[in-house]
Formats: C-alpha cells, sequence, structure tokens
C-alpha cells in the first residue's frame, strides 16, 4: 500500500501551497501518472478520500491523467509513447528498449480561492 | 472483491477515471485561480535517497537493496552470504519487516550488526528509514550493506534508497511468470537471482522462460541460480558481491 506513502506526501505539498498562498479551499488537483508506475489509481483515490479531513482539502476533487513513458526501440532506434511494459515496439516489433519516464507522478495543477 | 477496502470493485469507477469526495465545498464569492505546481511526488524520498548515496560513498559502502514476494529465501541467503563472507569482507545488515524482529536476530546470530527497521504500515523501505536506521549501524567504512527490503514485488518498486544495485529474487516455488506479473520491480533490477533450485526436481518453474520473462522487461538482468541451502551456486553470487 504505498498509495498510502504517496497520499501522505501528496496531502503535505497541497497543505504547503494552502499555507504559502494562504488559500481556503482546493477545489481541485491533477496529478500526471506514469503509466508504467505501479500506481493503483482507485488505491490512491481511496487513500486521498480516507486522508480529507475537515480542512482545505476536504471536498477536493483528485483528478489522474495517464502519461505514458518514452521508449527507444534498441533494435531500430524508432521512439515510440510506451503504455504497457509489454508492448512491442509499433516499427519492428523488438521489445528491448531503453525507457526515459513512465513511472513518475506529478502534481500538475490546482483550483482553488 | 477489491483489497483495499473489501468493497466489490466490479462496481468502482474504471481505472485512471477521476472521484469526488466526501461534500462539495460551499459556493463563494473569492475568484479561483488554477496555480500549475509540476512537481515531483517523489521529490522527498529521492533527496533523501542522494543523500544516502553521499553518506554511502563517504564511507565506501556497496549497498544492495533485496526484493522480493514474502518466503522467497531472502533471510536464508543472507545467513549463508554473511557466513561464507566472514574474514572476507566486512558487512552490515538492515532488516526490513511490517513487524518483529525476528530477521535481524537472525543475522545477528552470524555475527554481523543488523538493524531491524519496522515499517508499521508500510509494506516497503523508504530513503528515510534506511537513513535513521544507518545511524544506528557502527562505522565499518568499506564493508557491503545488505538491506532486506520488506517482502513485496510492488510497493518498493517506487522507492529509491540510495542503493548501488537493486537484486530481485525469485524462488522457484513461484510462478516463472512473476516477472510479467510485477514488470516494474524487474525493470530496475540488475540480478535476478533464482533462489531454492535443489527444490526444481518437485515444482513446475520453467526457469529458462522465467530468465526470458524477465529480459523482456530488462534486457541487460544478469541472473544467477543458486540455492543457499545446499551452497550450490553460492560461489558466483559473492563473486558478484565481491563486484559490488
Ligand atoms: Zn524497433
Amino acid at each position: 500500500m504505498h498509495e498510502l506513502s504517496l497520499c501522505r506526501s501528496l496531502c503535505t505539498s497541497l497543505e504547503h501551497e494552502v499555507q504559502t498562498r494562504q488559500l481556503k479551499q482546493v477545489l481541485s488537483v491533477q496529478l500526471a501518472v506514469g503509466s508504467l508506475s505501479c500506481l493503483e489509481p482507485q488505491a490512491l483515490e481511496f487513500c486521498f478520500s480516507a486522508m480529507a479531513k475537515p480542512s482545505a482539502l476536504e471536498g477536493c476533487k483528485l483528478t489522474i491523467r495517464r502519461q505514458p513513458g518514452n521508449a527507444t526501440c534498441r533494435q531500430c532506434a524508432s521512439c515510440y509513447p510506451l503504455e504497457n511494459w509489454l508492448d512491442p515496439c509499433p516499427a519492428c516489433g523488438a521489445l528491448e528498449r531503453d525507457l526515459q519516464g513512465g513511472d513518475e507522478v506529478l502534481i500538475e495543477q490546482m483550483e482553488a480561492y | 472483491m477489491c483489497g483495499i477496502c473489501g468493497c466489490d470493485s466490479s462496481k468502482l469507477a474504471p481505472v485512471f477515471g477521476s472521484v469526488k469526495i466526501t461534500k462539495a465545498p460551499e459556493k463563494t464569492t473569492l475568484a479561483t485561480q488554477t496555480i500549475e505546481l509540476h512537481q515531483d511526488l517523489m521529490r522527498s524520498n529521492h533527496h533523501q535517497a542522494e543523500h544516502n548515496r553521499d553518506w554511502f560513498s563517504h564511507h565506501n559502502l556497496s549497498a544492495i537493496n533485496l526484493v522480493s514476494s514474502p518466503g522467497a529465501g531472502k533471510t536464508t541467503l543472507l545467513e549463508q552470504t554473511l557466513t561464507r563472507l566472514r574474514g572476507r569482507r566486512g558487512a552490515l545488515v538492515i532488516e526490513g519487516d511490517q513487524q518483529t524482529e525476528l530477521d535481524a536476530a537472525r543475522i545477528r546470530a552470524t555475527g554481523t550488526p543488523a538493524v531491524q527497521i519496522q515499517t508499521g504500515q508500510a509494506c516497503h523501505l523508504d530513503a528515510s528509514m534506511v537513513h535513521r536506521a544507518l545511524h544506528q549501524l557502527p562505522e565499518s567504512d568499506g564493508a557491503l550493506l545488505l538491506i532486506e527490503n520488506v517482502g513485496n514485488l510492488i510497493c518498493p518498486a517506487m522507492f529509491d534508497l540510495g542503493e548501488k544495485a537493486r537484486v530481485v529474487l525469485v524462488s522457484v516455488t513461484e510462478g516463472d511468470d512473476k516477472p510479467l506479473k510485477y514488470p516494474s520491480i524487474f525493470h530496475q533490477a540488475e540480478l535476478l537471482i533464482i533462489t531454492k533450485t535443489d527444490l526444481l526436481p518437485y515444482v513446475q518453474f520453467d526457469t529458462r522462460k522465467c530468465i526470458e520473462h524477465a529480459r523482456q522487461i530488462q534486457p541487460d538482468l544478469q541472473v544467477l541460480e543458486l540455492s543457499a541451502t545446499r551452497g550450490e551456486g553460492m560461489t558466483a553470487w559473492l563473486d558478484w558481491l565481491e563486484g559490488q
């Protein structure tokens, strides 16, 4: 349940923004989650809702945007977005690749007043 | 059933949807603003992992992070490794478990200093837990630091501990499709160890297939096969450790 740890970081970051920007209420927050990360969006949502105590985060809508990784094929050098670990290179069908990204978790933006 | 909250997962929203929680905020006259953040949620762990890396290089420690599902034989492998390492190279151990000091007690019985981290709710070690454990270990420059992560192939994948190498263990009593089921952890590993090979005659495990699957995820993965209880394959493992 590493989603719990991540949600704790998420709430800490949001609370920090609330304090420094003197916000009253966070309406929504958008995350970009790499599709190759081992994060379960439903678990993330469940943890987030369980953690939103009466605070500026209560009622905040969590949106999770799936973001593929960038793969470079070791056989034919073509670059392609990778959604799933076992998707082959669309150009030559090879599986051997080098990856940039795909496992990141970013807080992209928040809506607040 | 969903393993997290016990609900009927078939009735839940699709994966990567969005969810609205608790009550909606009341109407306000204040202007709503959109704030761009682009913050890495893992950054505090990355930061701590870099700090650990500095510590390791300052003390010339080679930190190895051992990951596997529960029961793959990490502690037995460590016991046998430490017994054989005696007189060759100093070693330190950090043990991660949700509860109990049992594994650390087994390690200390080999004469190796060991710290047990009880992670409680968390099913993985993070960089700050390792950092705190480092302060409890004796100074031992040039040693091997073996970190036995919590038995779990999912959660530890996202947490960089600052280690030099990640080693993933699969025992022959598991399925040979483990790499396909838990790709993230295999993607980040330098070495795959297939353990309990003495049981191969009694189980349905295709070693060749397991290696093939793992290399589909990580083409550069090195592989060792061993039986820690029988001692077969241990020399190659000790040689690999020697090179770290
Ligand atoms: Zn290709």
